[in-house]
């Protein structure tokens, strides 16, 4: 069945009552799960698990596609009203997204991330819909070292993230990979850095350790400016002021279109998802830009382009899960499982196997898109809305916020002792200019780095030369050093394409 | 005096009969509410699915649901531990796999006996592990693969799930069972060595029937053999590895446990259970489509596998150094 | 920033060096693939020399002094002492218990004002999360202190 009449195909399924009520279920329980921190994966499937079986796996898919995309929508949220990341993909929106809700734009920040959300996922939908095949061809190919590659090439985008020297970035990031280095080894299974504690030997929870060093140090922040600012309250009931104004759509587009497309390739690589996407985006945009120091104060690009990539990122993430069966985060390996248990395996050519189901859960992608959109856009003055708390209600509400969230990812004490822990350093880390973005990208690399690197050097036999005969992950060593070395490489010749900020040896 | 002794004995006397009905109108009532299972692997694993697919008929004959729970971490061990010191009144129990229980103790340092913490309620499935090769590889089933790569004296890269699972352990044995050395590659889930097949990074991979059956359909892998005694349903035409002349059977398997000092009569009410519902239609279609045949051992029999086992990988693991240190 | 930058150059550096402490029996190289010990060292020379580096360029600073006094050190670490001791709590007294007075706390700290309005806050705050987490999601929170048994 070729393109257009699978999409037909798929639409004419996908508007059925039950199909759409499911998707509709998914999109908003998503979007509720994607707004409360670290509550997403597992509140998510607990309700969803007595689903999967009940129905059938067409409805099921649609509506845990909703939930998974729902989330990504959600997980902005909390991003941009107060600083507490919903996901690992909404770190980025917390840069400039925060600052502008503290200027007074958080509707507007908050559209702009709605609005690019549903431009990329309009743009990965389609990617999905005609260019997964071949995607997933080519991505079969990928090897161990392929993903070191491409996980020194994320890394170096440490360097372009925030306005601190070379050296600090730097050393946040290697103290990001650190925290990767604590639990069981994976290619050893050895103990590292456990202390014989158990629970240490699971490895330090990422999203834990984001919360509190997002959202916690924020809120000690908050207390420890002794002029309290008064966030510039919204005129609700002037949409104008609501929406973003002219300049600030003139400044996102490009970058909404960027991000989108750039987002789509990116989540199509294995174990990339939504996550690597928002920082490369973030890193593209300030690189290119005229004013990169506006990056950081509420630059509206620095919303737009990486929330619109963490979307096409998640949807090119659906493109590795149905053709290669790779689940990217919790909701995809539930998908995954469902799939499995209904004899529908994941394939290059699942479209062409099973066009049924593939042709409705892409169309009601399409579907649930929009939904989302129509379901956010109304809210924004909702969430404007809550800025307006006093002081003494925002910090108990954030804390608590943060607390249940990181608690219902596991049950586990010890990740809220992880927040509580990570909260008092990340507000040091303010205090001393230390910056936090490149932690959290190593944080979330760090892993798939180290054991990509020890898996080729098993299939080489130790030969470091792996890296350089296989043909991709050549260019991305070449591509790795370029990205690190460049602004030292301007400096020394006295030129620069544009200032990145501070740079010294 | 003597009357208040006697009040004092009356009262003790009356409590003693009160716990000892009150125990056991516990048991009779079993269950009185919703039991947890803790699953010692994520969701939407294979293992996951299994307990899920079980849950469902084994709480509709209890009465109350079971409510699996995914502890995960540590190969298994993390979840293993809270399972093993859970309240021992049956409404915590633990879904087991091969490997944690009687694999990871000699790899890692964990906090729970696998014999003496837990009561064996019953096994209930069985894993079996197949090998897989690229579709136009030169060998096409175990024994060519043996003899390629003893003619070319090359040891060929093999792909597991991780170090200490099943999958490696499995293939440690086959190595020695065919005199073949090989080379460990350990990765994160079976899906992720099929793709490393296919990909052409490593030349077979040790994996878990769900993940090799997509790809072997399509004829895009190979499956070389199945590891266990004899040919599995789901994939009725590869030939077992003992009958392709290597002497090798290897089986997981997957157990319900609770925790030490449970008391018997729940033991009991739960293997009848367990029992029952492995009767369910559904249940064996099910656990035929992700490749985990019914296998039904009762406690004690289910016990006593798991401390032979537990001994024999010991000696393995010792013999081939595969504890890390 | 020179003090700052000094102070977290030595902080990192004191990391290194309990990192490499901790990870003294880690094999650097096993069997012609880099051991688990590969990356930790290669991660602890990596910072030991960044930590250096950061010490060298701490330049004097151009914040006048004026703004760094303006930052209170008090209240952010009486949250960071109340999250705290929330963590260790609360496995102990239950969820809503540890709520309440969590959010008491707070309230008392961030803007005192009429102990009632307090009171009532928190109570209504507990019941809600309560009522949408536990109940509606159902959540597993440990809802009774553990000495209360169930």
């Amino acid at each position: 069945m070729d393109s257009i009449h699978g999409l037909l195909y798929g639409l004419s399924r996908a508007v059925e009552p039950q199909i759409l009520i499911l998707a509709f279920l998914g999109c908003f329980w998503g979007t509720m799960v994607g707004v409360l921190p670290g509550i997403g994966p597992v509140a998510g499937i607990t309700i969803l698990m007595p689903f999967t079986f009940g129905i059938d796996l067409t409805s099921a898919m649609v509506m845990m596609a909703g939930i998974y995309y729902g989330a990504m929508y959600g997980g902005s949220t909390t991003s941009i009203l107060v600083a507490v990341p919903g996901e690992t993909s909404s770190i980025v929106t917390i840069f400039d997204g925060h600052q502008m809700a503290k200027q007074g734009r958080a509707g507007a920040a908050l559209a702009l991330s709605a609005i690019g959300s549903f431009v990329a996922g309009t743009v990965g939908i389609l990617g999905l819909t005609f260019l997964a095949p071949p995607l997933a061809e080519l991505a079969i190919g990928f090897g161990p070292p392929e993903y070191f590659a491409l996980a020194l090439v994320g890394l170096s985008m440490s360097s372009f993230l925030s306005n601190a020297s070379l050296a600090k970035g730097l050393a946040m990031a290697v103290v990001g990979l650190i925290t990767g280095t604590v639990g069981l080894d994976i290619i050893s299974g050895a103990p590292r850095f456990t202390f014989n504690s158990m629970e240490l030997a699971g490895g330090l929870e990422i999203v834990s350790i984001l919360i509190g060093l997002y959202g916690i140090s924020e809120v000690m922040e908050m207390m420890a400016s002794k002029v309290r600012p008064q966030i510039q309250h919204e005129k609700l009931w002037n949409l104008h002021r609501l929406l973003p104004n002219r300049e600030e759509w003139r400044l996102s587009i490009w970058p909404i279109i960027r991000g989108s497309f750039m987002g789509f390739f990116v989540g199509a690589l294995p174990g990339a998802g939504g996550t690597v996407p928002s920082f490369i985006s973030y890193a593209m945009e300030k690189r290119i830009s005229k004013n990169p120091e506006r990056f950081g104060k509420g630059a509206p690009e620095g919303v737009a382009g990486p929330e619109s990539a963490n979307n096409s990122g998640a949807v090119g993430a659906m493109v590795v899960l149905l053709t290669l069966g790779l689940p990217y985060n919790v909701v995809t390996a539930v998908m995954l499982s469902a799939m499995i248990a209904h004899g529908i395996f994941p394939s290059p050519l699942l479209m062409a196997r099973s066009p049924d189901f593939f042709w409705t859960v892409v169309a009601s992608m399409y579907i649930g898109n929009f939904m989302l959109l129509i379901l956010n856009l109304p809210l924004i003055g909702a969430w404007a809305s809550l800025l307006r708390l006093p002081y003494r209600w925002m910090t108990v509400f954030i804390v608590l916020f943060c607390i249940i969230g990181v608690y219902s990812i596991e049950y586990r004490s010890f990740d809220l002792l992880l927040m509580a822990l990570f909260g008092g350093i990340g507000y040091l880390m303010k205090r001393v200019d230390l910056p936090a973005a490149p932690l959290a990208l190593a944080m979330v690399l760090g892993p798939i780095m180290e054991k990509s690197l020890i898996q080729s050097l098993i299939m080489s036999d130790g030969s470091p030369f792996i890296f350089v005969t296989r043909p991709f992950a050549a260019g991305s060593m070449a591509l790795f050093f370029l990205l690190m070395f460049l602004p030292l490489i301007q400096k020394k010749l006295g030129r620069r394409i544009a200032p990145v900020g501070e740079v010294e040896v | 005096m003597k009357e208040n002794q006697l009040r004092v004995l009356l009262g003790i006397l009356a409590l003693v009969f009160i716990v000892a009905f009150g125990s056991q109108s516990q048991a009779a009532s079993y269950p009185a509410r919703d039991v947890t299972m803790i699953i010692t692997w994520g969701a939407g694993g294979t293992s996951d699915l299994s307990c899920r697919q079980l849950a469902d008929p084994l709480g509709k004959i209890l009465g109350k649901s079971i409510i699996p729970l995914n502890v995960v971490g540590g190969s298994g061990a993390i979840g293993m531990n809270q399972g093993a010191h859970a309240r021992p009144d049956g409404y915590t129990l633990t879904f087991c796999t091969s490997g944690p229980t009687v694999i990871q103790p000699w790899m890692q340092k964990v906090t729970y006996d696998p014999v003496k913490d837990f009561i064996p309620v019953a096994q209930v499935f069985g894993e079996y592990l197949v090998v897989v090769a690229k579709a136009d590889a030169p060998y096409k089933n175990l024994k060519e693969m043996v003899d390629y790569f003893k003619k070319a004296g090359k040891a060929p890269k093999f792909a597991t799930p991780g170090a200490g699972s099943n999958n490696h352990l499995s293939m440690v044995l086959m190595s020695k069972a065919t005199g073949l050395a090989m080379t460990h590659v350990p990765f994160s889930s079976s899906a992720e060595g099929v793709n490393a097949v296919i990909g052409g990074n490593v030349d077979f991979a040790s994996t878990e029937p769900p993940s090799a059956v997509g790809p072997y359909k399509e004829g895009r892998a190979n499956i070389l053999a199945i590891l266990s005694a004899q040919r599995l349903d789901l994939i009725k035409d590869i030939p077992t590895v003992k009958e392709q002349g290597i002497d090798l059977v290897f089986g997981g398997w997957n157990g319900i446990l609770a925790p030490k000092g449970t008391p018997k009569e729940i033991v009991d009410k739960l293997a009848e259970a367990a029992k029952k519902a492995l009767e369910n239609e559904t249940l064996i279609k099910n656990s035929a489509t992700v490749g985990r045949p019914i296998e039904f051992l009762s406690g004690p029999e289910f016990g006593e596998r798991i401390k032979k086992e537990l001994a024999r990988n010991g000696e393995i693991i010792k013999a081939e150094g595969l504890a890390p240190k | 920033m020179w003090l700052m930058d000094r102070i977290s150059s030595a902080v990192l550096f004191a990391f290194v060096i309990f990192y490499t402490a901790a990870g003294w029996g880690l094999e650097t190289w096993a069997k012609k693939a880099p051991g688990p010990g590969f990356m930790p060292r290669l991660l602890a020379l990596a910072l030991g020399a960044l930590a250096i580096l950061i010490w060298v360029q701490a330049k004097p600073s151009l914040e006048s002094r004026q703004e760094v006094e303006s930052y209170s050190k008090r209240e952010p670490f009486i949250i960071f002492l109340l999250v705290l001791a929330y963590v260790f709590v609360m496995p102990q007294l239950g969820f809503p218990l540890s709520n309440f007075l969590l959010v008491v706390a707070l309230r008392r700290m961030v803007e005192p004002g009429s102990w009632r309005a307090d009171l009532a806050g928190a109570i209504g705050t507990v019941a809600i999360i309560h009522l949408v987490f536990v109940q509606i999601l159902a959540l597993q929170f440990p809802v009774f202190p553990v000495w209360w048994g169930e």
